[in-house]
């Protein structure tokens, strides 16, 4: 009897490394620890499904009390969980970076604009000169999206609700203020910030938010007029033309 | 030792876990496989999340209820 059930667990077992290694096996080298953690998940949702259908609507009446409970099991905790990690995983990996924010297309203007080699806005000038080597996006909204605390998160989920029913208003606004942290992460303590005046001067009220740092420094993105070129019709005229840069 | 289908009190609670698991592993699987987006994340997180975990709450209670049965808990 327990031979026979480690004997179909060794096979479930070899299935799903097999599975895994050859998903594996079709990257390119140097595979990431989150590409690694994303093909198990893959492998446990092919798996888990394959599992919980042949257990209980194909074998149940063939198979030992013990056998099906040790599948439902696996197929109801040990892959579900899998699948949830990797997902959670990759989601939260794969939202930084600036492919992902274009995903959603009112942060076409935003995307369009930082990667204009024309454009002065100061996201454009972190993003041309390379100050920010990558994921431009994230590294000064940190605390936005579904990354950071709980009041992120909840702002995420309240994007996220408004984006997918339609029902926000153009040109978007930024609610409340942008945290200065975001840019003192980077800048604070450097030699460069320390020696200015005005910043020494509004320590205290730039430490508070009480001044935002794009007050003097921005605009940070296109202003909700300067965004309409990069919407609609036009936007398609300018990126059809010979020399786009886009 | 009998076959599972003689253990019938929780099949009904067992097989509504085993068909949310399935509809929640294949939503999870959607962000898997063709990564984060509006309607991928709404697919995977919003939807097929919490199934999962309302399949996985549901084998939980039938489990602790048949320890409960067998005077183990
Ligand atoms: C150099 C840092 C920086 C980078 C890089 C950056 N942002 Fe911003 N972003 C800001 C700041 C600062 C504000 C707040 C502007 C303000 O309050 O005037 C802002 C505001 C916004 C807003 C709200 C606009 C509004 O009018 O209220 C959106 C949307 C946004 N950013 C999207 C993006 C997207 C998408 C990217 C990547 C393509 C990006 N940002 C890259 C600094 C940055
Ligand atoms: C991920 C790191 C990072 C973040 C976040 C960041 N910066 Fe920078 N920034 C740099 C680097 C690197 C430079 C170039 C070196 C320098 O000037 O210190 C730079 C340069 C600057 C400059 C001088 C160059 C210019 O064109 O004026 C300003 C002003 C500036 N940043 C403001 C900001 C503001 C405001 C924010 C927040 C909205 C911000 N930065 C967020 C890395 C960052
Ligand atoms: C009251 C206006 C004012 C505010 C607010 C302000 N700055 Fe500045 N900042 C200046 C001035 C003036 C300079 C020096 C002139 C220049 O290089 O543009 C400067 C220069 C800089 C530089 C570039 C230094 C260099 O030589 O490259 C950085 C980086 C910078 N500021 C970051 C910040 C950050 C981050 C904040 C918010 C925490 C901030 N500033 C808030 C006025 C301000």
């Amino acid at each position: 009897m327990h031979s026979r059930i480690l004997r179909r667990f060794t096979f479930w077992g070899v299935a799903g490394f097999a599975s895994s290694a050859a998903a594996v096996e079709g990257q390119q080298p140097g595979l990431a620890g989150v590409d690694l953690i994303r093909t198990a998940a893959i492998a446990a949702v092919v798996l888990g499904v394959l599992i919980l259908i042949l257990t209980e609507f194909v074998v149940k009446s063939r198979i030992s009390r013990t056998a099906y409970h040790w599948l439902v099991l696996f197929g109801l905790c040990v892959l579900p969980a899998t699948a949830l990690v990797g997902a959670t995983v990759t989601m939260l990996e794969e939202t930084k970076t600036v492919d992902s924010c274009a995903a959603c297309h009112v942060m076409d203007p935003f995307v369009y604009d930082l990667q204009h080699e024309d454009s002065e806005t100061l996201a454009a000038r972190h993003y041309k000169n390379n100050w920010i080597p990558k994921n431009h996006c994230y590294s000064c909204h940190t605390t936005y999206g579904v990354h950071g605390a709980f009041e992120a998160k909840r702002d995420g989920f309240r994007h996220w609700l408004l984006y997918v029913t339609g029902t926000y208003e153009e040109p978007i606004t930024y609610k409340g203020s942008f945290p200065n942290v975001s840019c003192l992460d980077c800048h604070d303590g450097t030699p460069k910030y320390d020696q200015v005046t005005s910043h020494v001067v509004l320590d205290r009220d730039l430490r508070s938010d009480r001044v935002s740092c794009s007050s003097c420094h921005g605009p940070a993105h296109p202003t909700p007029g300067e965004r309409g070129i990069y919407e609609g019709e036009l936007w398609e005229q300018l990126r059809n033309t010979e020399n786009s840069v886009y | 030792m009998g076959t599972a289908t003689e253990h019938g009190k929780f099949g009904v609670l067992v097989r509504t876990a085993v068909v949310l698991a399935v509809i929640g592993l294949l939503c999870s699987g959607v962000l898997l496989v063709f990564g984060a987006g509006p309607w991928t994340v709404g697919v995977s997180m919003m939807l097929g999340a919490p199934i999962l975990g309302l399949a996985i709450l549901l084998y939980l209670v039938v489990v602790i209820r048949d320890l409960r049965d067998q005077g183990i808990l």
